[in-house]
């Protein structure tokens, strides 16, 4: 990978104030390339509003976001998509009265690029780019069912796949396996191994799971009332008392530090 | 995907060649006119559906973009005495600058508001016709403004059948005419739908967050479809103008509003065949409520309700989800 | 200055018109987000309502307007029974709404016709006389109409913020689930709203052909009007709607007494379309983002 100097993703002084509350408060951080950002926090803590500044969703109300160098604040989503951040959402979305194979065609063809004026139809890339996602997300005995009909793995699987489809720099994941049970964590996380390690694709992760991001990010950011609680190493979580206190609690405390050791193991034998 | 498109080209040339052997079968004038006219609905039906349907913007002043193409046609028709061949690019214009007016006035509305904002443009459209009372040309006696009024405007000529073809064939020509214009609408839908463009607007449909988040400008893709259907529903009202030979503000009157809504709502709005097959279901009501033409429009409002009360996705959505049941495998009891 | 007073009295008299109409509207969208399209014929049945009582059955000219409120009232009924309570809360409720009450209007419309006649009929709700005061000249039926719009308003007011009915209507709107799980009768509100939309729509059909006849498509451009009003005031928000009756009505009868009376309508639409351009839920509308 080429060295650079700057952070892939740089925020500074980010405030999102919806009338007197504010869900994003002067809120500093970075990401770098190639690295694995969890960002966890109570309900509410404004983790979801934070990828919707950085996703162009809704424009912030105060403060600038950098993206390899350049200022990308208050620029549209789509805009943002083709520079590079993709993002999940934390509700599964998807083009539900798409089958899986178009959503993902779709996906690719738009998200890449710009499309000036789109053509008749899909162009080889975006095939070649969409098969590749069926096979890396394990959806090809689904490609042709409806999106709206699809089990709870397999959505979250395809929510995933839209938004890597694109081969984004930065991919930004809301929650990617809450609600889901051991084994199916395990199936997604795969997912994300790979893309981390042989995509080199950088991710923010959201996700209430402790144990999956103490073993998945590199550092952990904890945010509580939009601003920052906690910014470290991933094992450093439980040792701050004040992040126990309104977020971990203590079996959670309990849970992060197994997430860690877990990493370590992982790291070992690989 | 690429073989239900062949599928849906296959079945539109099918569906052409069938309607193309009708006058074969010896059909009264009455008839012929009849069906020339329905053929002519199901053409804007096509279209609005793209609108209303694929792209899901809840657009009810469609009628609007209908009517400017009908009044482009018949005023160059009336005061240049141009053939109205060389009117319909200009209705085809006329419908694209009024389905930008549209678009640009529900840009960033949603649902409801897209409702009563695009209804609105239709009545303040039909207003403005009516109240136009001021003498524009005078003829003896009788004085008419430049848009006809309430009454509308006639006599600003035709296609030219009835020289080309003689008196008793010239309802041949319009009937092949209006085919041609359906034929066209059903294959730009096709063609859409099944292109990028359709898949992005059923993207904006389904969920519009999510589609600008995957790189689909949201506005452009508003204002294309509104421009598609504007184009050839312009068309469609130009050659309908030159057809029936009068254009009047009625088309903009709420019961051909829901006369043509039901057609697309009983077919299955999103689909292409679906305001093919509400077209015919409808004419067949219409047809049945002949002679007791003051309960045609209860008789299709009723339909309607119960197609909406029952089948929700309309008769195709009902077809669907029948298939879907019989083919599905069942549980031995 | 007499330009002046005869707007501001017209304002005035349209406003108050505008806003009684409008708030029946805005009460059935904020409740349950139900673009009730059939507006217009309950205003029709309304006006129908008063001319059977008075006309018909030969009562006092006022007992008019309970007669609208009847037949309102009858009106909302109906709508409830034969399309709301089937669909509410299924896949797609605000679309197929709007769609079914568009088709209730029609057949109302068509019964009418057939069954009583389109002739024009005169509205029997009038009473006689004006009011001077020096400069100042109003006829005693538009304070008529005022008064009744003011009360009409001030009355669902209270029933919307003092009333059992009112609190559990504010339930609803809220959170239709929550609500249903904290044991509010959904349906049975619902069926209520229903009636109370009615009985205002009756009501203002009344007062709203009182000034103009009584014929069987009346409803129709007091709908749109209606229609309007609610968009420009962000639908669902009664405030909103009383808001923009007036701002509407001021703008409608200035453009009409400067520009002439065509322009009235097209001039007021364009001129809500570029207000919900920059703000597309309206003035008072909630601003809600939908989430991912
Ligand atoms: N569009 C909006 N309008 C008003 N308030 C909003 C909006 N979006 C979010 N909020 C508020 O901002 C705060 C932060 O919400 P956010 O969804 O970002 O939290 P979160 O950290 O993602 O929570 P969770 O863990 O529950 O997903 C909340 O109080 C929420 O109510
Ligand atoms: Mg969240």
């Amino acid at each position: 990978m080429t060295h650079s100097p700057q952070h892939l993703l740089e925020v500074r002084g980010l405030t999102k104030a919806y009338g007197a509350m504010k869900a994003t408060n002067d809120l500093s951080f970075h990401v770098d390339r190639g690295e694995v950002l969890g960002i966890g926090g109570p309900n509410g803590a404004g983790k979801t509003t934070l990828f919707d500044l950085l996703s162009g969703v809704t424009p912030p109300t105060a403060g600038r976001i950098l993206f390899e160098g350049a200022d990308i604040t208050g620029l549209g989503a789509s805009a943002i998509c083709h520079l590079g951040i993709s993002r999940t959402f934390q509700l599964n979305a998807v083009f539900n009265s798409q089958t899986v194979a178009d959503n993902l065609k779709t996906c690719a063809y738009f998200g890449s690029e710009k499309r000036l004026v789109p053509g008749l139809s899909y162009d080889r890339r975006s095939e070649i780019r969409a098969a590749e996602v069926l096979d890396l997300t394990g959806l090809t005995d689904y490609a042709d069912v409806m999106a709206g009909a699809l089990p709870v793995l397999q959505l979250k699987l395809l929510m995933i796949g839209c938004a890597i489809v694109s081969h984004p720099k930065l991919l930004l994941l809301d929650e990617p396996v809450g609600g889901l049970n051991p084994a199916e964590i395990e199936t997604c996380a795969a997912v994300f191994r790979q893309l981390r390690d042989f995509h080199g694709t950088t991710i923010v992760v959201i996700e209430h799971v402790m144990s999956f991001m103490t073993a998945f990010a590199d550092r952990i950011m904890i945010l509580h009332h939009g601003a920052k609680l906690h910014e470290g190493a991933a094992g450093s979580l439980a040792d701050n008392p004040e992040v126990v206190d309104v977020f971990l609690g203590v079996s959670g405390a309990a849970d992060s530090r197994k997430g860690a050791q877990a990493e370590e193991v992982g790291n070992a034998t690989s | 995907m690429r073989s239900m498109k062949s599928r849906d080209l296959l079945i539109l040339l099918l569906f052409v060649g069938v309607l193309s052997l009708l006058p074969a079968l010896g059909l009264s004038r009455y008839v012929l006119g009849q069906i020339t006219l329905f053929i002519l609905w199901a053409a804007v039906v096509s279209q609005w559906n793209l609108v209303f349907g694929v792209a899901g913007i809840l657009s009810i002043g469609h009628m609007a973009l209908f009517a400017v193409g009908g009044y482009a046609t018949a005023l160059m028709g009336l005061y240049f005495g141009m053939s109205l061949w060389w009117t319909l690019p200009v209705a085809a214009l006329a419908g694209l600058l009024m389905s930008l007016v549209m678009a640009f006035a529900t840009f960033r509305l949603r649902g409801a508001y897209v409702v009563v904002v695009t209804l609105a443009i239709a009545m303040t459209v039909y207003q403005l016709l009516v109240t136009d009372v001021a003498c524009f040309r005078q003829t003896q006696s009788v004085c008419y403004s430049f848009s006809g009024g309430a009454r509308g405007l006639s006599r600003f000529g035709d296609f030219g059948f009835r020289e080309l073809l003689g008196y008793s064939s010239a309802p041949l020509g319009n009937f092949y005419l209006s085919l041609i214009m359906l034929a066209l609408s059903i294959l730009v839908a096709i063609m859409v739908v099944y292109s990028p463009y359709g898949q992005a607007f059923k993207a904006m449909r389904d969920n519009e967050v999510c589609a600008a988040s995957r790189g689909i400008e949201i506005r452009k893709y508003q204002a294309i479809v509104f421009a598609v259907s504007g184009v050839f529903t312009g068309l469609s009202g130009g050659v309908y103008a030159g057809v029936i030979g009068t254009f009047g503000p009625q088309v903009l009157e709420l019961p051909t509003l829901l006369f043509l809504l039901s057609m697309m709502v009983v077919g299955g709005r999103g689909t292409i065949w679906g305001p093919v097959v509400g077209t015919i279901v409808l004419a067949l009501i219409d047809e049945g409520f002949r002679d007791l033409a003051a309960w045609r429009n209860t008789a299709y409002a009723a339909v309607l309700s119960i197609i909406l009360l029952t089948l929700p996705e309309g008769l195709m959505g009902g077809f669907a989800s029948l298939r879907k049941w019989a083919l599905s495998p069942r549980k031995e009891g | 200055m007499e330009l002046l007073t005869g707007i501001l009295t017209s304002t005035i008299a349209l406003g108050a018109i505008y806003a009684a109409s409008s708030v029946s509207l805005a009460l059935l969208w904020g409740s349950i987000s139900m673009l009730n399209l059939a507006h217009g014929a309950l205003i029709v049945i309304g006006a129908y309502g008063s001319v059977a009582v008075v006309t018909g059955l030969g009562l006092p000219w006022w007992t008019g307007l309970l007669g609208g409120m009847i037949a309102g009232a009858a009106g909302g009924l109906l709508l409830y029974v034969s399309q709301v309570r089937w669909i509410f809360g299924k896949a797609n409720f605000d679309l197929r709404i709007i769609i079914l009450t568009m088709a209730f209007s029609t057949i109302v419309v068509d019964l009418i016709n057939n069954l009583i006649g389109a002739k024009i009929l005169r509205q029997p709700f009038q009473v006689e006389g004006r009011f001077v005061l020096g400069a100042l000249s109003i006829g005693h039926q538009t304070l008529l109409v005022v008064c009744c719009s003011a009360l009409m308003v001030l009355l669902l007011q209270l029933v919307v913020h003092k009333t059992n009915l009112g609190r559990l209507i504010r339930a609803v709107s809220q959170d239709i689930t929550a609500a249903r799980l904290n044991g509010v009768p959904v349906q049975a509100v619902i069926f209520q709203v229903m009636v109370l939309a009615g009985i205002i729509s009756g009501a203002s059909g009344v007062l709203l052909t009182s000034s103009t006849t009584v014929y069987p498509g009346a409803g129709f451009d007091p709908l749109l009007k209606a229609l309007i009003v609610c968009v420009l005031g962000g639908l669902g928000s009664i405030p909103g709607a009383l808001a923009a009756s007036f701002a509407l009505a001021g703008l409608e009868t200035t453009v009409q007494y400067t520009l002439g009376v065509k322009w009235g309508f097209p001039v007021s639409l364009l001129v809500v379309v570029l207000v919900l351009v920059y703000r597309p839920t309206g003035l008072f509308g909630r601003q809600e983002l939908e989430r991912n």
